[in-house]
C-alpha cells in the first residue's frame, strides 16, 4: 500500500479518508537533522521552522508518495499549501480545510468539506470512497486508538522514557496501520513488564507546539522529567476519544474533530485549558512543561492566559521557546534549575 | 451593559504626567505632513470614541480588520478600532515600550506588534490619540485576514469578560474552484445571520433591515469615492503617495461617521478634478520613479519614506491600502449584501492566493506606470510575507522590472536596520536606473522589446 503524505500542524487531517481510497496515511515531520534549507529558498526563516522542515521534506521526498494531503490548522498551513502547490513537484496535493469554530455551522461547512475531499480523492484516483470503505477504516483507526489508550496510563506506573512514548506516536502517523496494530500489540506487552516508574523522574505534563522529534523527548528526560500526560497531536489528541459509530462516517470523523482535546488553533480554545486542568487534577501530577516552537503563533497566544492559570492553581509550571534543532544546552539547563527548584519546594507549588 | 473597567484617559491628564512622551508624540505625527482636514477627521473619531467610552448607556464594540462593521452601526453599537490607535502610536513613534509592555505581560516577541502596542498602550493608559483603546463591551473578531486577529480579540474578551463573536472566514488557497467558493459562502453567510442574532441579544434591538441596507448604500458610496481616488494614482505624477494613502484609508476603513468620510472623498476628489483638469505642467514634476509597495507600512519610519522621496522614488500603489475598501459593488438587498459581503472577505487584495496575487500585480504594474516593487517581508505578519520569494521571482520574469524584498516589521522599529535598509535602497534605484537607460536605448534602436540583449 502506497503512503499518502500530510502536511498537519495538528491532528486536522482525515486520515481514514485515505485509508479508505486505499493509501497508508503518512504524517510529514520533517527532518531536524536535515534542517530546513531546501525550503528556505520559498519560506523566510520567521516562519515556523516546523513547516519549513515539513516542506523541505516534501521537496526531497514526494515522489514516493502517491499524493499529499494538506490540512489548514493555523496561518502557516494556509498560505504555505500555495507554495507547496507550485513547488513540490510529481505529487497531486488536496487541500483540505478545517473551521476555526466548533458550532453547528462549522459542522455543516466541515461535513461539505470532507466530502470533496472524497470527490476529489476519487476522481484523481478513480476509486470509489464509500461508507463501507471509511467505516472500515474508521474502525481500523479506533483499533489503534484504542491500543494507544492502553498504552498511555502505563507511562505513569512504569518505567516509559519519552522516546519510547515519542516513538509509538510517530509510528502510529507514519506506519501502515495494518501492520501498526500488531506493533502496538506486542509494545502493550513490553510495557506491561517494565520496571516501575523510576525514582528521581518527574511526573509531567507536556502541552504547547507539537513536539516533531524525538531529541527533544530525550531532552526532558534527561533533564529528569519523564512526560506521563499530555494534549499533543503526536500524543493524546491522537488517541483520547474514538471515532464514533454513526449512521454517516463523514459525520462521524467532523464529530471525532470536535470531541478530541482542543489544540490553541481553534476558537474558543477555552476547553484546552480546561482539559489540561482536568486531567492534572485527575493523575496528581503537580508538574506541567509549556513549550512554544519558535514562531508558532496559536500556542505563543494561548500561554499568555493558560500559564497563569496554571500556574495559579498551584501547579510548577515551566514555559519556553524552543527551536527545531536537535540539541539544545541552554534549554538543558533552564529545565535543570527548573527540576532542583521544585526538589526544594518539595511538592506541589509555583515556580 | 455596565462598564466596569477604567475609561481611557484623555491627553490633557496624560501630558500632566508624561509631558516629555506626549511633546514627542505630537512632534512626530504632526511631521507625517497629514492635511488639516484629515487630521480633524481623525480627531474626532477619538474625540467620540472617548465619549462613548464614557456613556453609561452607549456601547463600544471592538473590532478587528475585516469585519463587517457596517452591522454595528446598524445596532447603534460605536466601532472601536484598537488596530487604528496601534497605527496611530507607530506614527507617534512610541509603539516600542508599547511593545515591549506586552511582552512583559507573556506575548511572544514573534506575534504581532499591531496587538501588542494597542495592548500595551491600553496597559500603560495611554490617551486613544496615542495608542490607547477602549474595553469594549463586547469584541467582534474575524481570522479573515489572519487568525492572529481572532485569537487577539478571544484573548480580551476573554480577560475582560465580555462577550466575544468571531467570525470563521474559510482561507482560500490557489486553485479553489466556484463549488468550493459555494460552500464558503454558505458558511459565511450563515454567520452572518448567527451575528445578528448576537448582536440583537447584546443591544436587546431587533434588526432593522432598512437602517442596514441605508448604512450599506452609505458605505458603499464611501468605498467607491475612495477607490475613485485611486484613478487619479494611476496619472503622472500621481495624485498621492503612500505616506497619505495610510492615514487616508481610515474613514473608510472605520465607519465611524459616514457622512463625515463621504463629504471629505468628495472634497479631496473635487480637488484632483480640479488638479489633472489643467495643463500638464502645472499638474506637478513627473516622479522619477514611481514604486508599488506590497505589505503593511512601516507605521515608525515616516523618514524612511520622506528619503525614498528625496531621491526621486515615489509609491504610487499599494495592495495594502486599496485592500481597506471592502464594499465594491451595490447590492439592493440584506441576502445580496451578505453574499457580496462573502466574496469581500474571501479576495481583498491583502490576502490574494498566490495564483491570483501575482497576475493582479502584474496588472497594477502595469496600469500604474511602474518602475519597481518593494515587497514588505513583514515579521508582524506572516500570512501576508508567505509566498514574497515567488512574488519576487514570477514579477521580475514577467515585468522585468526590479523588485526588492525588505525584511522588517510594520510596528516594531527593532526589526528596522536603517543603514542596512539605506544600503539596499541604493542599490535597488541603481537597479531602476539602469532600466531606465537600457529602454531608452531600447527606444532609440527602434524598439525590438529585446533591450536586455542590446550592448552599453
Amino acid at each position: 500500500m502506497k503512503a499518502f503524505a500530510y502536511f498537519d500542524s495538528g491532528h486536522e487531517f482525515p486520515e481514514e479518508i485515505v485509508m479508505a481510497a486505499g493509501f497508508s496515511p503518512m504524517k510529514i515531520l520533517g527532518d531536524v537533522h536535515k534542517g530546513t534549507a531546501a525550503a528556505d529558498e520559498y519560506l523566510f526563516p520567521f516562519f515556523c521552522p516546523f513547516a519549513r522542515g515539513c516542506l523541505a521534506d516534501a521537496l526531497e521526498n514526494s515522489g514516493k508518495w502517491s499524493g499529499i494531503g494538506v490540512a489548514h490548522g493555523c496561518d502557516a498551513t494556509d498560505h504555505h499549501y500555495d507554495m507547496w502547490r507550485d513547488h513540490v513537484k510529481g505529487v497531486p496535493i488536496f487541500w483540505v480545510n478545517t473551521p476555526m469554530k466548533m458550532d453547528q455551522l462549522a459542522r455543516t461547512f466541515y461535513i461539505q468539506e470532507l466530502k470533496r475531499f472524497i470527490d476529489n480523492l476519487d476522481k484523481q484516483y478513480s476509486v470509489k470512497v464509500g461508507d463501507k470503505e471509511l467505516k472500515d477504516a474508521i474502525s481500523l483507526s479506533n483499533q489503534v486508538k484504542s491500543l494507544l489508550r492502553q498504552l498511555a496510563p502505563l507511562r505513569v506506573k512504569k518505567d516509559i522514557p519519552n522516546r519510547d512514548y515519542f516513538e509509538i506516536m510517530r509510528k502510529s502517523i507514519q506506519m501502515p496501520k495494518e501492520s501498526l496494530v500488531e506493533d502496538l500489540k506486542k509494545t502493550l506487552a513490553d510495557w506491561e513488564n517494565r520496571k516501575p516508574f523510576p525514582a528521581g523522574k518527574i511526573p509531567t505534563f507536556l502541552t504547547g507546539s507539537d513536539v516533531s522529534f524525538v531529541e527533544f523527548m530525550d531532552l526532558l528526560d534527561n533533564a529528569g522529567f519523564r512526560v506521563v500526560r499530555d494534549d499533543l497531536s503526536l500524543g493524546e489528541r491522537y488517541f483520547a476519544t474514538s471515532i464514533p459509530d454513526a449512521a454517516s462516517p463523514v459525520e462521524a470523523l467532523v464529530t471525532y474533530s470536535f470531541d478530541m482535546p482542543r489544540s490553541a488553533t481553534r476558537v474558543p480554545s477555552d476547553g484546552r485549558l480546561e482539559y489540561i486542568l482536568a486531567v492534572l487534577k485527575d493523575t496528581k501530577i503537580d508538574t506541567v512543561v509549556s513549550q512554544n516552537m519558535k514562531f508558532c503563533e496559536p500556542y505563543a497566544m494561548d500561554a499568555v492566559w493558560t500559564i497563569p492559570a496554571i500556574k495559579g492553581k498551584g501547579y510548577n509550571c515551566m514555559h519556553f521557546e524552543r527551536d527545531f534543532t536537535p540539541a539544545d544546552n541552554q534549554l538543558f539547563t533552564r529545565l535543570e534549575a527548573f527540576k532542583e527548584t521544585i526538589q526544594q519546594k518539595g511538592g506541589r507549588s509555583n515556580v | 451593559m455596565s462598564k466596569n473597567t477604567p475609561n481611557i484617559p484623555g491627553l490633557g491628564s496624560f501630558f500632566l504626567k508624561n509631558p516629555g512622551l506626549f511633546f514627542k508624540g505630537m512632534k512626530n505625527q504632526l511631521k507625517q505632513g497629514v492635511p488639516m482636514d484629515l487630521i480633524s477627521l481623525m480627531g474626532d473619531y477619538g474625540k467620540k470614541t472617548k465619549k462613548a467610552d464614557a456613556s453609561p448607556t452607549q456601547l463600544v464594540a471592538n473590532f478587528t480588520a475585516g469585519f463587517p462593521v457596517e452591522f454595528l452601526l446598524a445596532f447603534d453599537v460605536w466601532p472601536g478600532f484598537p488596530e487604528f490607535s496601534a497605527c496611530t502610536a507607530g506614527m507617534c513613534e512610541i509603539s516600542q515600550p508599547l511593545i515591549e509592555e506586552a511582552e512583559g505581560m507573556g506575548y511572544s516577541r514573534d506575534l504581532c506588534a499591531y496587538m501588542k502596542t494597542a495592548i500595551g498602550a491600553r496597559e500603560k493608559g495611554y490617551p486613544l490619540d496615542l495608542g490607547g483603546s477602549p474595553v469594549g463591551d463586547f469584541y467582534c473578531g474575524t481570522n479573515g485576514v489572519c487568525d492572529t486577529h481572532a485569537k487577539w480579540f478571544e484573548n480580551e474578551a476573554r480577560k475582560y469578560g465580555r462577550p466575544y463573536f468571531a467570525m470563521d472566514v474559510p482561507c482560500v488557497v490557489s486553485g479553489s474552484d466556484e463549488a468550493r467558493w459555494k460552500v464558503d459562502s454558505d458558511y459565511i453567510v450563515a454567520q452572518l445571520y448567527d451575528l445578528i442574532k448576537f448582536l440583537e441579544q447584546q443591544t436587546g434591538k431587533k434588526f432593522d433591515e432598512a437602517k442596514f441596507m441605508n448604512i450599506i448604500n452609505k458605505s458603499q458610496e464611501c468605498n467607491r469615492l475612495y477607490l475613485e481616488f485611486f484613478e487619479y494614482r494611476k496619472r503622472i505624477p500621481a495624485a498621492d503617495y503612500f505616506i497619505f494613502m495610510r492615514v487616508f484609508m481610515f474613514p473608510v476603513f472605520a465607519q465611524y461617521d459616514q457622512d463625515a468620510a463621504i463629504k471629505y472623498y468628495q472634497k479631496v476628489l473635487d480637488k484632483m478634478k480640479k488638479r489633472y483638469a489643467q495643463a500638464p505642467e502645472k499638474i506637478g514634476k513627473p516622479e522619477k520613479y514611481r514604486l508599488m509597495w506590497e505589505g503593511i507600512t512601516l507605521w515608525y519610519a515616516s523618514d524612511f519614506y520622506k528619503d525614498l522621496e528625496k531621491k526621486g522614488a515615489h509609491i504610487v500603489y499599494e495592495l495594502y491600502t486599496e485592500s481597506s475598501a471592502f464594499r465594491r459593488k451595490k447590492t439592493s438587498s440584506v441576502e445580496e449584501t451578505m453574499r457580496q459581503m462573502a466574496k469581500e472577505f474571501t479576495s481583498a487584495t491583502y490576502i490574494l492566493e498566490q495564483d491570483k496575487r501575482i497576475p493582479f500585480m502584474v496588472q497594477k504594474i502595469d496600469e500604474y506606470s511602474i518602475d519597481g516593487i518593494i515587497l514588505h517581508a513583514n515579521m508582524s505578519c506572516r500570512p501576508s510575507a508567505a509566498g514574497l520569494q515567488d512574488v519576487k521571482t514570477e514579477i521580475e520574469k514577467r515585468t522585468n522590472k526590479p523588485v526588492l524584498i525588505l525584511t522588517c516589521d510594520m510596528m516594531d522599529p527593532r526589526a528596522f536596520s536603517e543603514a542596512q535598509v539605506q544600503n539596499r535602497i541604493d542599490a535597488f534605484i541603481e537597479m531602476m536606473e539602469e532600466n531606465r537607460t537600457q529602454k531608452e536605448k531600447q527606444i532609440m534602436s527602434g524598439g525590438t522589446g529585446q533591450w536586455q540583449t542590446i550592448n552599453r
